[in-house]
């Protein structure tokens, strides 16, 4: 077998001596020939989770008190990936946790009485995606959607980004949870996103991957070169940023092509995918992502690169057109003559190994990388990860054809225009299907967790009801 | 009297507080989930403080309350803003403010808010002075110079923090770019004309330079480091950057020394260690910055693509612009074998874009990229496999 430790050049530094300490711990936990091989333990993850629902965390967790609705979605969309469901009683127990989060003014916050943000936003909705429903009581019909809106409006900089609280500061996170919020409960407008896909494009560091806020120079002389020339990102290329980027110009793309060319924002795919493809550890790190160069491996980017490749094949990645096979009698459709070139830029089964071999906690729960210990974080995003290795998800174009063919204008719409930008992104969003006969298992299918929608990581029917829900569809 | 190491007692049972009924966080019969446990003195604090917001009360024992609720957890982003919303509406001196936060990062160093917080008092204590033209003295306590310092303190001990780094890029661009319009002469002492106020900028990024040269000669590998003397050299409102991004003007001299002073610079880092993706990837960054072919780079990078004991004959010669890799280094690298084939792949697109192109030099060019490729995905980054072939499937249905 070829070696793949990393090679330190005979110039050791900290970054090696961390990096070789890591793939000796990853060696020791490494099952031999003999051993079981390593199966998804999907009991004592649930138990786990349960365990964190029913009976809460103690006085140590304190730090997570502004993060309440963060608790629930990840150990709630955890229990969906696994396969399990929550029963009525516990489902209304959520969506009143959830709903006292509300503020007076609009918008979740991170516990009762807390200011809202953007963050703890999108953990309160898409809580209420999975375990709400219409109706009195049921969580959906009593966000108020209009203070929602006017406060994400209140947020919004002159750059095209938006803060992610009052008085705080800007970060790709907030405006990915703005979009997916603003996504799943029919609330985006033109006035929301104007200049917010220039933002996006302005995080793109020469690495190809995304940081977490560029500087804006509100304060900025007149000069002779347009602004868009002095933004500089500030911070590195990180898993977490970029898939937040990536997700977030995924959304904003289809209203971009309205935009006159010569000032349409654009980012450097390529370089992206590089850089994604360049986070995927060796074999002596079981091929598990990492976050930045010369970073250690960590699960939760499992979701957050790991993620980003069914988002990149929504952006044509991947997909390259074969050699022609159709005869002269019949003429190709839009799907037959774009094929995948094959089925992955990344190593599906590697990051299965990583997430089985070395997230999984002995007592239940996943975890960072051992000897760490599990977390309800990186429970869920080593589970999401798992299922972007496990299966393939993609958009179908049959499936938004005829979502579009079905639309019926929705009541409430207050002009045609804005009917329009309603059906764009419920047909964009609800199109994303996972593709028959490509998932892959690393044991078997014993294994499989459920498919997450590249976009929200919800499950496909649950931003199916949501959707269909605020959309007035189905 | 009930009591609490970090924050004194109980606000209940302080009698400057009686006035204040505090607001608890679920009603009595509320059955919530994933509930967390608090500590008495956390539920204490945090109940007073939903009064006062409530209230809408702005008070210097609001600051307190804050601070305490601060302490016991830096990660609650109501307590900070609203502790910056009391600061500005009752005037709070910045100075003891700021010793503060350098207490409070030092120890949350991680936490979000305690780079945001510092970032706010600087713009405040900005404001301040150019409200007062200079004479606030209180302001001047704070000033980016400072933070400057106070952030490379805590670089040393957490080398790749991002939030210390990216505050550390907020305050450069803010106080030291040409394209702000705050400068870091607001907070000096002795009035600067422009010409002098210019020269002070050039030589502080002369010794942001140093400073991140000392960060990259403590570990070549922090890739932090290297991604900010990108920022500094090519995105600080430079003439480069806005020239690279709009393609307005060619570069002038200076620019282009800067340009082949980072060439340099990082060819000797990488001769160091030629697996070091952080090296390659700042090179392939300033190549691209500068629009600058990567095949310019071709004798570079052959010596790194094989292995040791198999040099061509020239590679003995001493070629200072050139270096070698370093005799005990692991080769051929991965990160040059992809680097040689982008050099490939990259002149047959510019071969296939220009008028006259031959589709036969083209191919040629691609047949050079295919073998490297496969090289990496069966050999030498496996991992990779899906992706170098990916390559090769681009290559091939360019050349049919
Ligand atoms: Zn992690």
């Amino acid at each position: 077998m070829v070696n793949t430790a990393t090679r330190i050049d005979s110039y050791p530094s900290t970054t090696t001596n961390e990096q070789l300490g890591t793939e000796e711990q990853l060696t020791q936990i490494r099952p031999t020939a003999d051993d079981p091989p390593p199966r998804l333990q999907k009991n004592a993850h649930l138990n786990f989770l349960v365990r964190n629902l029913m009976q809460g965390f103690p006085a140590r967790f304190v730090s997570l008190d502004a993060s309440q609705p963060w608790l629930a979605y990840w150990s709630l969309q955890s229990c969906y990936t696994l396969g399990a469901s929550l029963d009525p009683n516990n489902k209304q127990r959520c969506i009143d946790t959830i709903m006292a989060f509300q503020s007076p003014d609009g918008g979740f916050g991170g516990g009762p009485g807390q200011t809202p943000h953007l963050l703890a936003n999108y953990a309160a909705v898409c809580t209420l995606a999975i375990v709400g429903r219409p109706g009195p009581g049921g969580g959906w019909d009593q966000i108020d959607r209009k203070k929602m809106y006017n406060w994400f409006l209140s947020l919004k900089q002159p750059d095209g980004s938006f803060l992610v609280s009052q008085d705080s500061e800007v970060d790709v996170r907030g405006i990915y949870c703005l979009l997916c919020a603003a996504a799943l409960l029919n609330l985006t407008t033109p006035e929301l996103i104007a200049g917010t896909a220039a933002f996006i494009a302005s995080l793109q560091t020469y690495e190809g991957g995304f940081a977490c806020a560029s500087h804006p120079y509100y304060f900025s002389k007149s000069s002779s070169f347009p602004p868009e020339a002095a933004r500089p990102p500030l911070g590195e290329a990180h898993g977490g940023y970029t898939f937040c980027a990536l997700a977030s110009w995924v959304m904003l793309l289809p209203f971009l092509s309205h935009e006159p060319s010569g000032s349409r924002p654009s980012i450097d795919v390529k370089r992206l995918t590089r850089w994604c493809v360049q986070m995927q550890g060796s074999p002596a790190e079981v091929g598990g992502f990492r976050g930045r160069t010369n970073k250690l491996v960590d699960a939760c980017y499992a979701w957050w690169v790991g993620g980003c490749f069914a988002l990149l094949r929504g952006l044509g990645v991947g997909l390259s057109l074969p050699v022609p096979v159709h005869t002269d009698t019949d003429v190709p459709d839009e799907e037959e003559q774009w094929t995948d070139a094959d089925d992955s830029l990344f190593n599906r089964l590697g990051l299965q190994e990583y997430i089985l071999v070395a997230a999984q906690h002995p007592q239940g729960g996943l975890r960072d990388k051992p000897p760490k210990t599990a977390d309800a974080y990186h429970t869920l995003y080593a589970l999401s990860g798992l299922s972007s290795a496990q299966h393939r998800v993609s958009q179908s174009q049959e499936v938004k054809a005829k979502l579009r063919s079905e639309w019926r204008p929705i009541k409430a719409s207050p002009t045609p225009e804005s009917d329009t930008i309603s059906q764009t992104v419920f047909t964009e969003s609800r199109s994303w299907k996972e593709e028959e006969g490509s998932s892959e298992y690393l044991q078997g299918a014993a294994d499989r967790v459920n498919a997450a929608h590249p976009v929200f990581n919800l499950t496909m029917t649950h931003v199916k009801d949501i959707m269909n829900h605020f959309y007035e569809q189905g | 009297m009930a009591k609490t190491e970090e924050t004194g007692p109980l606000y209940a049972a302080r009698p400057e507080w009686k006035d204040i009924t505090p607001i608890p966080q679920y009603a009595e019969n509320a059955n919530p989930i994933a509930p967390i446990f608090y500590t008495e003195a956390y539920k204490d604090a945090t109940d007073y403080f939903r009064a006062v917001v409530k209230a809408g009360e702005l008070s210097p024992r609001v600051l307190e309350l804050t601070e305490s609720v601060i302490r016991l957890n830096p990660a609650h982003y109501s307590a900070w803003q609203y502790r910056y919303k009391v600061i500005v509406a009752i005037n709070s001196p910045l100075a003891p403010e700021h010793a503060l936060m350098n207490e409070l990062a030092t120890n949350h160093l991680k936490t979000y808010q305690v780079w945001h917080h510092r970032r706010l008092l600087l713009l405040l204590a900005a404001k301040r002075l150019s409200e007062s033209k200079g004479e606030d003295k209180d302001a001047i306590a704070l000033s980016p110079e400072t933070e400057l310092g106070f952030i490379a303190s805590v670089l040393k001990k957490d080398e790749k923090n991002y939030h210390t780094w990216a505050f550390r890029q907020w305050v450069l661009a803010t106080f030291f770019s040409p394209l702000s319009n705050l400068s870091s002469t607001l907070f000096s002492t002795s009035p600067m004309n422009e010409e002098e106020a210019s020269a002070y900028r050039l030589s502080m990024l002369d010794d942001e330079i140093a400073f991140v040269e000392s960060m990259l000669h403590a570990d070549i590998r922090n890739n932090s480091a290297w991604n900010h003397r990108f920022f500094i050299n090519f995105k600080l409102g430079t003439d480069v950057v806005m020239k690279s991004t709009h393609n307005v003007a060619e570069f002038d001299n200076e620019e282009k020394d800067i340009v082949g002073r980072e060439l340099s610079y990082t060819k000797e880092k990488i001769a160091l260690a030629p697996n070091n993706a952080s090296a390659w990837n700042y090179i392939r960054g300033v190549l691209e910055l500068a629009k600058i072919p990567f095949s310019s780079l071709t004798s570079f990078v052959l010596p790194y693509t094989r292995s040791h004991g198999q040099e061509a004959d020239d590679d003995q010669i001493i070629d200072l612009d050139n270096p070698l890799p370093s005799s005990s280094s692991d080769l051929p690298a991965p990160p040059a074998l992809e680097f040689l084939a982008d050099i490939y792949e990259r002149d047959a697109e510019t071969l296939r874009s220009a008028e006259q192109s031959e589709q036969a030099t083209v191919k040629e060019k691609l047949q050079k990229a295919i073998p490297i490729w496969r090289s990496l995905s069966e050999d030498h980054d496996v991992t990779r496999k899906k992706y170098w072939e990916h390559r090769i499937h681009i290559a091939q249905i360019t050349c049919s």
